[in-house]
C-alpha cells in the first residue's frame, strides 16, 4: 500500500521580477517501509519536494496524499498535529535548539503532542537516546556535542513521536565519512528493524545505492523513477 | 554617503519604524512637559511686585471669656483694638524689627477681593470703569515698608508709606489693561478713583507700582488697588533688619509673654518664605513629577537604542567586517552607527513640530495660553531643546554598541564564515 | 513545561546579558513609576486605621444653594442643624458623625509658649466611625457632648511634647488659650487619613459650637461622615437622603432657591474634594489614565523592538518547532509566556522600588498630604492585594503590548524560510 502519493505536484515561486519553477508535474508513490533517496544537483527542487511532503510548504498545483489522508484545506492546527504524528524531520545542519538540553530537544515533539505525562515523556526520551547511543549526554547542551552526536540527537527527536515517515534532508552533509557511516547505519536500522519509511535527500551516490530506490531530479523535473 | 545611510535605514525599516514612533511620541510628550516647565519657571522668576526676604507674619489672636486671664471690656477699661495697637507697637520696638505693617491679605495666598473701580484720569473726559479683575487690599502705612514695594517714579517704600498715610491710594501699573484703555501707567498719577457702586468716597491715586502677584506660579492677570486703612487683620507682617533673622524665632519665643498685651496674644510666627513653600507644595511636586516623567522617557530612549543597536551590530558583524577590510577606519564605523540614530531623529523632529503646532492650535499648551505673542519662537526653541536632549540619549545609547562594533576583528569574523 | 520556559529565559539572559538587563531595567522603571501613581491614588481610597471603614462611609461635605432663576449661587460646608437635617439619624445608616475641617491652631500649657498643631472639633460618634487607637483614657462620651464640656483628646506626640509622658489624662491643655481637660490619648495618625487626621480633638458642642455659622442658616464649619453597614446599603441611604432633599428643596423654592447636591454624599474617592460648588472632578481619573498610557506605551515600543530582534535571531528555531508539530498559537503563547517571565522579574523589581520609595521617601511621594507632619506610612497601608493585582495587571498589559506584535509575526512566518534563515 502506498504511504506517500505525489500526484502532479508543481511548485512556483514568484517574486516581483521573476517566476521560478521549482517543481514541475512530479508524480510518484512511496510504499510503507521503503527507504527512498532523492538525488540531483543543487537547486533542482529536492528540498522543495521534501518540504511539500513534510507539509511545511503547499504545492502550487497537484496534491499530496499521506497515509490516505487528503491534506488540502487542513487548518494550521490540523497540519501541525498531522506533522507531529506522522512525520519526523532530520536536517543537514541538525537545527537543534541551542537553549535546550539534549533531552529537552528530544522531548519537544511529545510536548507539542500534548496529553502525555511528564513521567512517560522522560521514559521515552531515555529510550530513544539509548537507541541512538547518547543516553550519557542527556543533560548536555548542543554546543557541547560533536556534529555526529548532534545529528544523532536530531534523529532521536525525529523518532520519539513514533512517526511512520522520516524526511532527511542531506543528513550527512555536514559530517565526515566516519560519522556519516554511523548516521547511515542508524537510518538503515530504523528502516529495517522498525519498518519506518524514509525519504532522504543526498549527494552521495554510494549512500543512494544502498537505498531501495533513487528518485532523480533535474531542474524541477523528475527524470527517473526506477 | 548620506544616500547610502538612508538606504541602510530603509533596509532595517521595521526596527527603525519602531524607533521612529518611539522618538516621535517621546518628542511630543517631552516637548509638552518642557513647555509647562519653562513657562512655569518663567512666571516664577517674574517680579512678585514686592520683596519678602526677611519678612515674617505674626498671628495675633484674642482671648475669649473661657480663656485664662481674659479681660472683660464690658466691665473693665480697654478695647481689643487698643490691645492690638499696643502689641504692634511692642513688636516695632524689638531691636531686630525694621518695619511692622498690616493689610487685609498677605503674600502667597489666593485671597481675592474683587472690587470694580471707576477712574477719572486727567486728560480723559469720560470715567473709566475697571472690570472685576481688580483686587482690593486694605493696608496700613507700614504694609508697604514691610514688603518694600517701590513706585514707578522711583518712590522709596518710605515715600510710598507717606503717600498712604496721607490717605491716597496706590494702584498697580497694569490697571490700564483692566480698564481696556491705552493709558501710560504714569498718567494715573493724581487721577481720581472711586468705588463703581459708591461714588461718594473718592481717592486720589498717589502712586503707581509694578503689578503685584499673589503667588509664584501665577501671572499678574489682575490689577491691584492698595487702599489706606487701619487694617487690623490677625496677621501682622514684620520685616527684620538684615542679618537678624537667624535667632529671631528663638528670641521671640522667649520674649513672647512680654509682647502679649491685654487680650491680644501671639499665637504663631511664620516666615513668608515658609508660607510660600506651603502654598506651592503641590506646584513644586507637580514640577518635580514632570521632570521625573521627562527623565524616565529619556532614559527609556537610551535603553531602547542601546538594546536595538546592540542587536544590530551583532547582526551586522559581517557587514562591518567587510567595511573594515575595504578600508573603513574605526571612527568611520562609529560615526556611521551614531549617524543612523541621529538621522531617524532628524526625520522625526519636523513631524513632532507639526504635532506640537496642532496641540498649540487647540490651545492645550501653557506657553500658548500665557505668552501667545512669543510662542512660535518659543516653541521652536523648545522643539530644538527636546531634539538636543534626545540626540544626547541617542549618542549615549549607541555609544556602547558602536564601541563594540569598532573593535570587531575582520579576520576573525570572515574566517568564521 | 514551565521549567522549560524558565530555562529558555535563563539561557537568553546568560547569552545576551546586555539585552536582558536593558529589558529588566526598562520594565522595572515603567512599573515603578506606574505603581507610584497608582499608590498616590490608592492611599486616598484604601482603608487603614483610623479610617478602616473607608469602604462603607459616605461623606457629606458641602451644600450649594443656587437661584432657581438667575446664576446666583453660594456654597460652603454646613451648619450643624442643616447637616443633621440632611444626613442625620438615617434609618439605613449605622452612624453619623459631625466634625469640622482639620485646622492649625496654637496649643500650650499654662506658662509655655504656644506650639502650632492641628485641631479638629468632633462629636462623640466620631470615634465609632474612625477607629483611633486609645493609649490612655477614652473617647468623648455622649454626656460630655450634650453638655458641651471642655474636654480634649490628644495625639501621643502632643502629650509627650506638653508633658513629656503619654499618660496625660486629667491634665489640662490650652487651645487658643482656652483650657480643656484631657480625657484620652490616641496613637498619632498619618496625615494620609485626610478626614480623621488631627493632633488635638475638641467637642463641636463646646463654646456654643453647635450654633456656629457663617452668617447664614445653611453655611457653617461642619462636615459629616455616614457609616453604612456595608457599601451595599449606599443606595438605600441615598434614597432616604433624597426624600429629605426634596422637602428641603420645596422650602427653598419659596425663596427662588434650590439645593444642588453635586452627587453628595460622596464615596471615599471624592472625600478630599476641596471645592464646594461643583461636581467631583473626574478629569483626575482621565489624567491618571493618560499618564498610565504614556508610561506604558513608550517602554512597550522599546521592548517590542527588542523582542522583535530577539525573535529574528531565533527564527530557525521557530521553524524547527513548527516542523515538529508546534501550532501557530503555541508559538505565540510560548513567546508571550517567556516574555512574561522577564516582565514579571522587572515588575517585581519595580514594585519593590516603589514600596521602598513609598516607605522611606513618603514625604516626597505623598507631598499633597505632607503638612506640618511627615506622611507616616506603614507597609500595610501601601501593600495589599489591590496593589499586587494592579501591578500584575500592568505587567500583563506591558507584556502583551511589548511582545504581542512580534509574537504574532513570528507565528506567521513560513516554516521553510524560518528553518533556512541563518541564525540559530
Amino acid at each position: 500500500m502506498s504511504l506517500i502519493k505525489v500526484d502532479g505536484v508543481s511548485k512556483m515561486y514568484r517574486t516581483s521580477e521573476i517566476e521560478t519553477l521549482a517543481l514541475e508535474n512530479v508524480n510518484f508513490t512511496i510504499d510503507e517501509g521503503e527507504f527512498v533517496s532523492v538525488m540531483g544537483p543543487s537547486g533542482c527542487g529536492k528540498s522543495t519536494l521534501l518540504n511539500i511532503i513534510g507539509l511545511l510548504d503547499r504545492p502550487s498545483k497537484g496534491k499530496v496524499e499521506i497515509a490516505g489522508c487528503q491534506l488540502e484545506g487542513m487548518s494550521d492546527r490540523q497540519l501541525a498535529a498531522f506533522r507531529n504524528f506522522h512525520i519526523g524531520f532530520i536536517f543537514q545542519s541538525f537545527h537543534l535548539i541551542q537553549s535546550l538540553s539534549v533531552s529537552d530537544n528530544v522531548e519537544l515533539p511529545l510536548i507539542y503532542r500534548g496529553g502525555i505525562s511528564g513521567k512517560e515523556r522522560s521514559r521515552r526520551v531515555k529510550e530513544v537516546l539509548e537507541r541512538v547511543g547518547l543516553s550519557h549526554r542527556a543533560d548536555h547542551y548542543p554546543s557541547q556535542l560533536s556534529g555526529g552526536q548532534c545529528q544523532r540527537v536530531a534523529i532521536a527527536r525525529a523518532i520519539i513521536g513514533n512517526p511512520s515517515i522520516i524526511l532527511a534532508d542531506e543528513p550527512t552533509g555536514n559530517l565526515d565519512s566516519k560519522m556519516s557511516a554511523e548516521i547511515m547505519g542508524i537510518l538503515h536500522r530504523l528502516n529495517k528493524d522498525e519498518g519506518r519509511t524514509i525519504l532522504m535527500v543526498t549527494h552521495n551516490e554510494e549512500q543512494a545505492s544502498e537505498t531501495d530506490r533513487v528518485l532523480r531530479f533535474f531542474d524541477g523535473r523528475q527524470i527517473t523513477n526506477c | 554617503m548620506k544616500r547610502k545611510l538612508l538606504k541602510q535605514i530603509r533596509n532595517e525599516w521595521r526596527s527603525n519604524t519602531w524607533l521612529a514612533i518611539e522618538l516621535l511620541i517621546v518628542s511630543v510628550v517631552v516637548w509638552y512637559i518642557l513647555d509647562i516647565i519653562s513657562v512655569q519657571t518663567r512666571i516664577s522668576h517674574e517680579y512678585m511686585g514686592f520683596d519678602y526676604d526677611n519678612c515674617y507674619i505674626v498671628d495675633v489672636q484674642y482671648k475669649t471669656p473661657d480663656s485664662y486671664g481674659y479681660i472683660d471690656y464690658e466691665t473693665e477699661e480697654g478695647s481689643y483694638y487698643a490691645d492690638y495697637t499696643e502689641l504692634k507697637k511692642r513688636l516695632n520696638n524689638l531691636p531686630e524689627v525694621l518695619a511692622v505693617g498690616n493689610g487685609s491679605t498677605f503674600p502667597f495666598n489666593y485671597n481675592f477681593w474683587g472690587q470694580p473701580f471707576s477712574f477719572s484720569v486727567p486728560g480723559i473726559d469720560s470715567l473709566l470703569h475697571s472690570s472685576g479683575r481688580t483686587n482690593r487690599i486694605n493696608v496700613d502705612a507700614g504694609y508697604i515698608k514691610v514688603l518694600r514695594t517701590t513706585g514707578l517714579k522711583g518712590e522709596t517704600p518710605e515715600q510710598l508709606s507717606e503717600i498712604l498715610a496721607d490717605g491716597k491710594a496706590i494702584i498697580t501699573s497694569n490697571m490700564a489693561q483692566m480698564l481696556n484703555a491705552d493709558i501710560d501707567p504714569l498718567d494715573f498719577y493724581n487721577s481720581k478713583m472711586m468705588f463703581s457702586n459708591d461714588s461718594t468716597t473718592v481717592y486720589q491715586v498717589g502712586a503707581v507700582v509694578p503689578a503685584i502677584r499673589r503667588a509664584q506660579f501665577e501671572p499678574a492677570f489682575h490689577a491691584t488697588v492698595l487702599l489706606p486703612s487701619h487694617a487690623n487683620s490677625n496677621l501682622v507682617k514684620i520685616r527684620l533688619k538684615d542679618g537678624k533673622e537667624s535667632d529671631f524665632f528663638h528670641r521671640i519665643k522667649e520674649e513672647i509673654n512680654s509682647l502679649n498685651y491685654g487680650n491680644a496674644y501671639i499665637s504663631e510666627v511664620k516666615a513668608i518664605s515658609q508660607i510660600r513653600d506651603d502654598l506651592h507644595r503641590n506646584d513644586y511636586a507637580r514640577m518635580r513629577n514632570l521632570i521625573i516623567c521627562m527623565g524616565f522617557l529619556l532614559i527609556t530612549i537610551f535603553l531602547g537604542l542601546l538594546g536595538t543597536f546592540w542587536f544590530r551590530t551583532q547582526q551586522r558583524v559581517h557587514e562591518i567586517a567587510v567595511r573594515k577590510v575595504t578600508g573603513a577606519t574605526r571612527p568611520q564605523i562609529f560615526r556611521r552607527l551614531i549617524g543612523e540614530g541621529l538621522l531617524i531623529l532628524v526625520i522625526v523632529t519636523p513631524i513632532a513640530y507639526i504635532i506640537d503646532l496642532v496641540i498649540q492650535h487647540y490651545d492645550l499648551s501653557l506657553s500658548h495660553q500665557f505668552y501667545p505673542e512669543g510662542s512660535v519662537v518659543f516653541t521652536i526653541g523648545c522643539v530644538l531643546a527636546v531634539a538636543a536632549m534626545i540626540a544626547l540619549m541617542i549618542v549615549a545609547g549607541i555609544y556602547f554598541p558602536a564601541r563594540k562594533a569598532m573593535d570587531i576583528e575582520p579576520a576573525d569574523v570572515l574566517r568564521g564564515e | 513545561m514551565k521549567s522549560n520556559h524558565f530555562s529558555q529565559v535563563l539561557y537568553e539572559m546568560k547569552h545576551q546579558p546586555v539585552i536582558g538587563i536593558v529589558t529588566v531595567i526598562g520594565t522595572a522603571l515603567a512599573i515603578f513609576l506606574i505603581m507610584i501613581v497608582v499608590m498616590m491614588h490608592l492611599v486616598t481610597i484604601v482603608p487603614f486605621s483610623p479610617e478602616s471603614n473607608r469602604d462603607r462611609t459616605l461623606y457629606g461635605k458641602y451644600i450649594n444653594i443656587a437661584d432657581i432663576e438667575g446664576d446666583g449661587s453660594s456654597s460652603a460646608s454646613m451648619t450643624y442643624s442643616i447637616a443633621k437635617r440632611l444626613f442625620g439619624d438615617l434609618e439605613s445608616a449605622e452612624n453619623v458623625s459631625y466634625f469640622t475641617d482639620t485646622e492649625t491652631t496654637d496649643i500650650s500649657v499654662v506658662g509655655s509658649t504656644p506650639s502650632i498643631r492641628s485641631r479638629k472639633n468632633v462629636d462623640s460618634d466620631f470615634w465609632k466611625i474612625f477607629d483611633y487607637e486609645f493609649i490612655h483614657g477614652r473617647p468623648f462620651s455622649e454626656e460630655e457632648f450634650e453638655a458641651g464640656m471642655h474636654v480634649a483628646i490628644v495625639a501621643e506626640s502632643v502629650a509627650r511634647e506638653m508633658y513629656n509622658t503619654s499618660d496625660v489624662c486629667g491634665q489640662e491643655i490650652l487651645v487658643t488659650q482656652i483650657p480643656y481637660k484631657i480625657v484620652g490619648v490616641v496613637k498619632d495618625a498619618s496625615p494620609l487619613a485626610s478626614t480623621a487626621f488631627s493632633d488635638v480633638f475638641l467637642l463641636i458642642s463646646a463654646n456654643d459650637g453647635l450654633n456656629r455659622n457663617w452668617s447664614s442658616e445653611y453655611f457653617g464649619p461642619y462636615h459629616c461622615a455616614i457609616l453604612a453597614g456595608s457599601s451595599s446599603d449606599f443606595p438605600k441611604i441615598r434614597e432616604e437622603i433624597q426624600v429629605r432633599k426634596n422637602i428641603f428643596n420645596n422650602e427653598l423654592a419659596k425663596d427662588n432657591k434650590r439645593y444642588v447636591d453635586h452627587g453628595s454624599p460622596f464615596i471615599q474617592e471624592y472625600a478630599n474634594i476641596q471645592y464646594s460648588n461643583g461636581d467631583p472632578d473626574t478629569s483626575a481619573k482621565t489624567r491618571r489614565y493618560v499618564i498610565y498610557v504614556i508610561l506604558l506605551i513608550v517602554p512597550a515600543i522599546n521592548l517590542s523592538s527588542m523582542t522583535q530582534s530577539r525573535l529574528r535571531r531565533k527564527m530557525s528555531e521557530i521553524g524547527v518547532r513548527r516542523a515538529y508539530g508546534c501550532t501557530r498559537w503555541r508559538i505565540i503563547k510560548d513567546v508571550l509566556v517567556e516574555n512574561f517571565i522577564v516582565t514579571i522579574a522587572g515588575g517585581i523589581l519595580g514594585l519593590l522600588l516603589c514600596l521602598f520609595f513609598g516607605l522611606f521617601y513618603s514625604d516626597m511621594v505623598f507631598t499633597e498630604f505632607a503638612t506640618s507632619k511627615n506622611a507616616d506610612i506603614s507597609l500595610s497601608m501601601l501593600f495589599n492585594w489591590q496593589v499586587f493585582t494592579i501591578a500584575l495587571l500592568f505587567c500583563l498589559i506591558l507584556n502583551i503590548l511589548s511582545s504581542g506584535i512580534p509574537a504574532w509575526r513570528a507565528s506567521r512566518v513560513d516554516p521553510v524560510t524560518a528553518i533556512n534563515s541563518r541564525n540559530i
